[in-house]
């Protein structure tokens, strides 16, 4: 993962759905990446806002789609790709064949190069791994005090 | 029956000192990194201040009071934080400024926070002081530790202060009990007890994040620059899904056995349940 530092243009990603236990309100979430746009030098393009059934990436492949405006599309986490391996792969190699980038914002990662699948990958596997509420915790304990 | 230790004597002896007061003050363990953090923060600071067309640039980060405003502390401050993390290079050179102190205090599977933050505490500016507060109590991790780095001589007011832990724990089961009712009322309580961390520049500071700290009115003639980032053992658990692995943390050290793991664990389809 790298920072790209010359000026390219971007297309924001936005999603209604909840992703990485969060529930971000879509204005809010283009307004991180306008910043993080503004930041780098990077031209901001309004985003497009994902539809709200589970699962479905339309809006996204159809950004990937359109390379011929965007050298990036830039959403708020890596919690917005899809969480089927391949599914996300295949988009992700879609995105860097039409010459984009993928920035995520939150964790200040940039795919640029299918050897960045992996660190993603792992990042996504141990995102799942380690419990992230206090009721996970909890849970752990009571295992705990049981054996 | 004393619990099995395989912790090296030194090791054991840090970690009590740690856990007995909270924090541990160390030499830096890259002086050469941390001398060009400083240059191109100070550079950055320059720049900003020309392009604002104030023409007193900044020779030296104890005095930048003299150049900047308190009016426009928080602006530079903000420039200087977004242009530090565009450089994906920052967090690994910052990390290792004490790598062999967090592996010792942490562990040696590590994530570190996204981003690293800078503070600016100009003499008499009421603007940036930070109340007295703790990182877990709002969300963070309880597992983390905050490296904090001073780019000037952090002494007097203008050090950081930290409650060690027995009293953070006292003051916290009182506030849950009913007997304080609010963080001014726990500064109050406890304002008698904090201790002010002297720390030159040169040398880093490991806290414990649970512990209330803060800072206070910087009544000394030295502005006070710092740098601070939180870093937690990889497979620790967060309390909220915004601090949590992804979007707060990200990690810097992942050993095979884990990846290992990892893989075997997507290959038997355990995953997904």
């Amino acid at each position: 993962m790298t920072n790209t530092a010359s000026a390219i243009n971007v297309k924001g990603y936005t999603t209604p759905r909840a992703f990485s236990g969060f529930q971000i309100p879509v204005t809010l979430q283009s307004l991180a990446i306008r910043r993080y746009c503004e930041d780098r030098g990077f031209v901001f393009n309004i985003h497009a806002n994902e539809n709200i059934t589970p699962d479905s990436y339309l809006v996204l492949k159809s950004v990937i789609e359109d390379s011929r405006q965007y050298q990036a599309v830039a959403m708020c986490s890596i919690g917005m790709l899809p969480q089927d391996r391949r599914l996300r792969t295949e988009l992700l190699c879609q995105a860097l064949a039409n010459g984009m980038s993928i920035h995520f914002v939150f964790e200040q990662m940039v795919v640029v190069s299918p050897e960045n699948f992996t660190t993603l990958d792992e990042l996504t596997s141990l995102c799942n791994l380690v419990p992230t509420d206090l009721q996970q915790i909890k849970s752990l304990q009571e295992s705990a005090d049981y054996e | 029956m004393p619990r099995d230790s395989y912790l090296t004597a030194d090791d054991e002896v840090l970690g009590n000192k740690f856990l007995a007061e909270g924090f541990v003050v160390r030499p830096c363990e890259s002086l050469d990194v941390l001398h060009s953090l400083h240059d191109s923060i100070l550079r950055d600071a320059n720049s900003w201040l020309r392009s604002q067309g104030i023409k007193q640039t900044i020779s030296d980060l104890r005095n930048s009071h003299t150049s900047i405003p308190n009016s426009l502390v928080n602006d530079i401050r903000l420039h200087l934080f977004a242009k530090l993390n565009v450089d994906s290079g920052v967090r690994r050179g910052y990390f290792g400024l004490a790598a062999s102190l967090i592996q010792s205090l942490v562990g040696n599977e590590l994530a570190m926070q996204n981003k690293v933050n800078l503070s600016v505490q100009q003499p008499q500016d009421q603007t940036s002081i930070l109340q007295m507060h703790s990182d877990v109590w709002t969300g963070d991790s309880p597992f983390q530790v905050v490296l904090w780095v001073p780019l000037t001589d952090s002494t007097a007011t203008n050090a950081m202060f930290l409650l060690p832990p027995m009293e953070s724990r006292d003051a916290y089961s009182r506030a849950r009990a009913g007997e304080l009712h609010s963080m001014a009322e726990i500064h109050d309580a406890y304002m008698n007890h904090v201790k002010l961390i002297d720390v030159p520049y040169g040398s880093v500071l490991i806290f414990d994040s649970n512990c209330l700290h803060g800072n206070q009115l910087n009544t000394t003639s030295a502005s006070r620059w710092s740098l601070n980032c939180r870093v937690a053992s990889l497979l620790a658990p967060s309390t909220t899904p915004e601090r949590r692995l992804g979007p707060y943390y990200t990690p810097v050290m992942i050993r095979p056995a884990t990846l290992m793991g990892l893989r075997a664990i997507e290959q038997l389809g355990l995953s997904e349940q």
